[in-house]
């Protein structure tokens, strides 16, 4: 046996005794400490110092048994072997009643004494090991309440609702966010009972029963009923290690957002394959005409209708780049806000316009204060908004016409006018124009082309820059498109020196 | 080749074009509306042989709406009328025109995919016209 050593201590008032002990334990390996009275074995003992004790029973002084009893009050966990002569048999006996694990009668052979010593030392390592192993339950049920406790909090702090139900269909879990969800606020449902059908939706109790009903399903998931708040709810069996069914989970979601979202998508979705498909029919109805050869007898007919076909691809081509910036503005991914002088925005647009002004000779003016008081705005978005805003001006425009951009500094805005002599806008229709797609439809604006996206997108920036659009119109006299934007704090007015605009990104 | 005389009502100008082309290359005379309020103003001031309506124009289901109150004036009910759609548009609306019942209660005698051939159009309109001939002569 590899045993370890073991830490042995004898009480004998005997030397020979003491050291035939010591030679003999020493000679097995143990480490042997003597006392050679009561006293001394009392003042040297520790909890802990020693494996095994050795202790004569006969001793001048306090006697083997007083011994025994205040080791044992200092360390219950040393094993105790006592030594006595035939003729106090009786009072050893006593002494393993009194916790003594044996004794050793005297006299004995080295044999005798090691056997019984290295049997004590085996006890006292067996005691010693369920000792520890006790010590390692005990921080396990620790741990195990601890984490109790933190899955419990954990439950408690989730946004989704969940519910937990035994095998025989009681409440026994929920948590604060179920009942926020199911908005049960008097009545608490009680645990360790069927979920109440007061309480809890119909169709949600139904789920739950069909999942008690599937053998083989581990999930079902469904919206419910109702709302708003509108709800999903999933439930998942749980199963033991022999995979029987200990209960359900329902975990109750708040799906409100995602579906509004979904809607808003899908109404997005129409609107665009709708404006898609009025140009693709229109053009593929063209191209039939062209087949059928309905045209061939007049090359000027069939160059016509191929232009038009043409227009109609670069109205679906611009429908392509509103919707980007439609979506990318939407994100506001790219914006950079910094104190810009407008007037230098408003010169490039009316620039820029000049080409598209010609074609429908229109005239083009901008009047603007050679100092402007600064605005806080992203500059690719400005020149995109009054882009937007002047090619309608010429768009809508009577042939001959004018449009005119005039910037002024207002009462904490900043006042951007454009003005043209066009088509004018219904009363009716004016409320209606940042709407995404829509287009005032009449009798003047059917053969323009547009994307109904332009005022949307110009609405977008604006609400980004925290500015606002103002319409005007009267039918046949022309609009107004006024646009505010609130004056940088950098610049206070124009009377001050504006603070320096940021470099020209272009 | 037929004669006669069509309203093609679209809110497109182009298609309304192509169409109107089509039409006349086989011998009609087109009325053109881009409304549907349009439509049922012109049908009024002229005496017609067809009628071939867009369904979206300035409500989702115009076309089909025109078609119910042009069938419904005195001297139209017997006027065939041609609803043209875009196959998602025949259905999701007030009513669809799946079923024989539904066209109808709306008086339309027929549907057709946008894009038409011309001459499946033509075919259609000459189709429509020799079977109310044909009920007319049987009254």
């Amino acid at each position: 046996m590899s045993d370890p050593a073991g830490r042995i201590l004898v009480v004998d008032d005997e030397p020979g005794m003491r050291e035939g002990c010591r030679r003999l334990l020493a000679a097995e390996g143990h480490e042997v400490t003597l006392a050679e009275s009561g006293e001394q074995a009392v003042a040297l003992f520790a909890p802990g110092r020693f494996d095994v004790a050795l202790i004569d029973l006969k001793m001048p002084g306090i006697s083997g048994i007083e011994v025994l009893e205040r080791l044992r009050r200092v360390d219950p966990e040393c094993t105790y072997l006592i030594v006595t002569a035939y003729a106090s048999l009786e009072t050893a006996v006593t002494a393993t009643r009194n916790g003594a694990y044996d004794y050793v009668p005297k006299p004995f052979t080295p044999d005798e004494l090691i056997s019984v010593v290295n049997r004590a030392l085996a006890l006292h390592r067996l005691r010693a090991e369920a000792a520890e192993l006790r010590r390692q339950a005990e921080r396990n049920l620790l741990l195990i309440s601890t984490e109790q406790s933190r899955i419990r909090t954990i439950i408690h702090s989730m946004a989704d609702g969940v519910m937990v139900t035994n095998r025989d269909r009681m409440l026994v879990l929920y948590n604060p966010a179920l009942l926020r969800l199911l908005g049960l606020k008097a009545d608490l449902p009680d645990l360790g009972k069927p979920p109440s059908p007061d309480l809890f939706p119909a169709d949600l109790l139904a789920l739950m029963e069909e999942m008690y009903a599937a053998a083989d399903v581990s999930m079902l998931s469904r919206e419910l009923a109702g709302g708003p708040p509108y709800l999903a709810a999933t439930i998942s069996v749980v199963r033991d290690e022999a995979r029987d069914p200990l209960g359900l989970v329902a975990v109750i979601r708040d799906v409100t957002e995602a579906k509004s979202l979904q809607q808003r998508m899908g109404e997005f979705v129409s609107l665009v394959a709708h404006e898609l498909r009025s140009p693709l029919g229109a053009i593929a109805q063209y191209l039939d005409v062209i087949l059928a050869g309905i045209a061939s007898g007049s090359p000027d007919k069939e160059r016509q209708i191929l232009a038009r076909c043409r227009a109609r691809v670069q109205g679906l081509s611009q429908l392509v780049r509103d919707l980007l910036d439609f979506s990318r503005l939407g994100h506001g991914a790219s914006r950079r806000m910094a104190p810009l002088d407008l007037r230098e925005v408003l010169e490039e647009t009316a620039a820029f316009s000049a080409a598209p002004a010609a074609q429908k000779q229109v005239s083009v003016a901008l009047r603007c204060p050679s100092r402007l008081p600064l605005v806080e705005a992203d500059r690719e978005e400005m020149r995109r908004l009054f882009t937007n805003l002047v090619d309608n001006a010429i768009k809508y425009n009577r042939q001959g016409g004018s449009v005119e951009i005039v910037a002024r500094d207002g009462d904490g805005f900043l006042v951007v006018e454009v003005i043209d002599t066009g088509v004018g806008i219904p009363r009716g229709a004016i409320a209606r124009l940042g709407e995404t797609f829509y287009r005032v439809r009449s009798p003047e604006t059917l053969a323009i082309p547009g994307t109904g996206l332009g005022l949307s997108i110009c609405k977008q920036i604006l609400d980004a820059h925290n500015g606002h659009l103002e319409v005007e119109s009267e039918q046949g006299r022309g609009s107004t498109f006024r646009v505010l934007l609130p004056k940088s704090q950098w610049a206070a007015g124009p009377a001050q020196t504006p603070a320096p605009g940021p470099p020209d990104s272009t | 080749m037929p004669t006669g005389r069509v309203l093609l009502a679209d809110d497109d100008v182009d298609f309304q074009e192509a169409v109107r082309l089509a039409l006349e290359a086989h011998g009609y005379e087109v009325i053109s509306a881009h409304s549907a309020a349009e439509a049922i103003a012109l049908a009024a001031g002229h005496p017609l042989d067809a009628a071939v309506l867009d369904m979206m124009m300035e409500e989702p289901d115009a076309g089909a709406m025109a078609a119910r109150h042009l069938r419904r004036q005195p001297g139209l009910a017997h006027l065939p009328i041609i609803l043209l759609t875009s196959v998602a548009e025949r259905t999701g609306f007030r009513v669809s025109l799946e079923t024989p019942e539904d066209r109808e209660w709306l008086g339309v005698d027929a549907w057709m995919d946008k894009p038409v051939s011309p001459s499946d159009l033509v075919n259609r309109i000459e189709e429509l016209r020799r079977a109310r001939r044909a009920q007319d002569t049987e009254q």
